[in-house]
């Protein structure tokens, strides 16, 4: 119990002996007041409870638990088979890995974006917020974190079990640690940019509507249809310029992403097809994040 | 002091001043929001008052430090609006006109949240949250879903969220939009329990002038834009009382003694209305009846409403608005 509240109550508790009389009556608060930090991890938890469906009917909580068993699931697979039919030297590569959970990271976003924003402003929350000790940066620098540190959860921490199981599974798991210590800040590094690039579209997106399945809808469609048409232009137009369609290609970004920082090709992706160099693919993160921020800023901060 | 043109200063010396605004404006592009307002409000129960479009929900944007001003400078409790922004909106609470709260949500776990956000621990929050709502008389309702609410319901949880994190100043706009008449009159009175005995200041925004009157003790108005009035009630109403007479007799005589004395004077058949300025009206009224030798039978004294005193200096400065 906090200081605060022990006064607090102090102030409304009577003891009897056997028991206690609460009062309730108006007090003047006279307890800490956290400020800033406080709004910021009030926001963060709140928009982690929306998004994950805790606390709410239990249709919400049926598509996290499905993504994140999908997200995980694989990766216990990959340990446990070799792990229980007793393979030796067993070993999956995490870049491998990061190509699958692309579609999942998606599909989370699509889901939890739109949870994050779409409610607050149809139900018009935003001035409860605002109006408190709380910036409209703030505001959205609580969302981002939010929702990159979910769109992280599920980056991150199945491509780190992987690692780990990995290193286990060698008969000289440390001699295997130690040679491989580099992917350590690789995966690191990936999750940490695919985190931010889908969580910056996916908020940017949620901002443009207050319907949740529209923001969804929208989502997916510049990920997947994008990409298609993206696909399309560049093998219609023969021309060295047309690579810059696969770099505007939102769905290709996840696959360029890991051919730079691997330096493993994902066969099949146009991505590598292409012939990019790799280091474009940072660049075009950086474009879609930029773009999205200046979305955010006009929907969000410029104020009147 | 009573303020009827662009200034106005307290009455009451023992209430120093929460909001001090001068040459406040305020433009949206070529619209004018507010015009140049300078006014000084007391630590009080403050009406806002003025007709739809007229500017009270910018003046409280700009308290708030939601929204900047154009030009001049406001200040709340001694400190300027837009460069303490976050200190001042931490002392605040803001119940807002429209719809603000999460449907899917219990009123308790919204109000808790507020409280959170406010920067109040976890279990200061929700103990906060749990009183609050008990005060605003949803104790029992409280782990209900808010989609579930009725109107009036729904204002209570408003309300809730704005007291959660104590603060020293509360803004309501239009607290009683949608409410039935009882729950109308509860709200009312709940406004006026704030203010009376839990000391927080309250600034009520509305164009119900029967809320006003009720709730506030100072009143501020406003009407395109402008400054067209502010004081304490009380000294308003004082000054905007009539006299109402009946008389039998030469009324015509008693009226020309009457103005004759400098009062106003109006009406016919023997029953006439006084303008009161000040207490030598009873005198006039006396000497101008003996003069005219007329039976007085009553003497009322009757203060006029607030929509009455609201009319008249609304309509004066929309007269005065006008190109001559």
């Amino acid at each position: 119990m906090t200081g605060s509240t022990a006064e607090h109550q102090e102030d409304n508790v009577q003891s009897t002996g056997e028991g206690q009389v609460y009062r309730r009556k108006y007090n003047r608060y006279v307890g800490s007041r956290q400020g800033r930090a406080r709004s910021y991890g009030a926001v963060i938890f709140h928009s982690w409870r929306r998004a994950l469906g805790i606390r709410r009917k239990w249709t919400s909580k049926i598509l996290p638990i499905f993504l994140y068993v999908a997200a995980f699931v694989p990766v216990i697979g990959f340990i446990a088979v070799p792990a229980i039919i007793g393979v030796d030297g067993f070993e999956f590569e995490p870049y491998g890995l990061f190509s699958s959970l692309s579609l999942i990271l998606l599909v989370f976003a699509a889901a939890a974006s739109p949870e994050m924003l779409c409610d607050d402003r149809r139900e018009n929350v935003l001035p409860l917020y605002y109006s408190r000790g709380m910036t409209r940066w703030d505001y959205l620098a609580a969302k981002l974190i939010a929702l990159g540190s979910i769109m992280l959860s599920v980056s991150l921490l199945p491509a780190l079990l992987l690692f780990l199981g990995n290193t286990f599974l060698q008969d000289q798991p440390f001699s295997y640690l130690g040679s491989n210590l580099d992917q350590f800040p690789r995966i690191l590094a990936t999750a940490l940019l695919l985190s931010i690039f889908y969580a910056a579209i996916g908020l940017a997106v949620a901002s443009m509507t207050e319907r949740k399945g529209i923001a969804s809808a929208i989502l997916i469609g510049i990920f997947l249809a994008g990409t298609g048409i993206a696909e399309g232009l560049y093998q219609a137009i023969d021309s060295d310029w047309s690579q810059v369609f696969v770099l505007m290609a939102a769905g290709e970004i996840p696959e360029g992403l890991v051919q730079l920082i691997f330096g493993e090709n994902v066969s099949g992706s146009l991505a590598v097809r292409s012939g990019i160099e790799p280091i474009w693919f940072l660049a075009s993160i950086a474009g879609f994040v930029v773009l999205s921020a200046l979305l955010l800023y006009r929907r969000y901060l410029r104020e009147d | 002091m009573t303020a009827t043109a662009d200034s106005a200063t307290l009455t009451q010396s023992d209430n120093p001043t929460l909001i001090n605004a001068t040459s406040l404006s305020k433009h949206y592009g070529k619209t004018v929001a507010l015009d140049q307002i300078s006014v000084e409000l007391p630590h009080a129960s403050i009406g806002l008052l003025g007709p739809n479009g007229a500017g009270k929900s910018t003046f409280l944007k700009l308290m708030l430090g939601l929204s900047a001003q154009t030009s001049g400078d406001l200040m709340v409790f001694g400190r300027d609006v837009q460069e303490n922004p976050m200190e001042i909106r931490r002392r605040i609470g803001y119940m807002p006109e429209s719809d603000c709260l999460a449907m899917d949500t219990t009123a308790f776990d919204f109000v808790r949240h507020m409280g959170e956000v406010s920067g109040l621990p976890s279990n200061d929050a929700r103990l906060r949250a749990a009183d609050m709502l008990y005060l605003c008389g949803l104790d029992e309702e409280r782990y209900r879903m808010i989609r579930e609410f009725s109107t009036g319901m729904k204002q209570r949880v408003k309300l809730a969220q704005a007291l959660v994190h104590d603060p020293d100043l509360v803004f309501l706009d239009e607290p009683t939009n949608g409410l039935d008449p009882s729950g109308h009159d509860e709200m009312l009175t709940l406004i006026r329990r704030i203010h009376d005995e839990l000391g927080i200041a309250v600034v009520l925004s509305s164009h119900v002038l029967e809320d006003i009157e009720r709730v506030c003790d100072y009143v501020m108005m406003i009407d395109s834009g402008r400054l067209v009035g502010a004081g304490y009630l009380s000294d308003l109403m004082d000054t905007r009382q009539e006299i109402t007479l009946e008389l039998d007799g030469d009324v015509e005589s008693f009226s020309e003694g009457v103005r004759r004395r400098g009062f106003e004077v109006s009406g016919k058949n023997g029953m006439l209305t006084v303008v009161y300025q000040d207490d030598a009206v009873f005198d006039a009224i006396r000497d101008a009846a003996v003069d005219s030798g007329v039976a007085m039978r009553t003497l009322v004294t009757r203060r006029t409403s607030l929509e009455e005193f609201y009319i008249d200096v609304v309509e004066q400065h929309q007269a005065d608005q006008e190109p001559v």
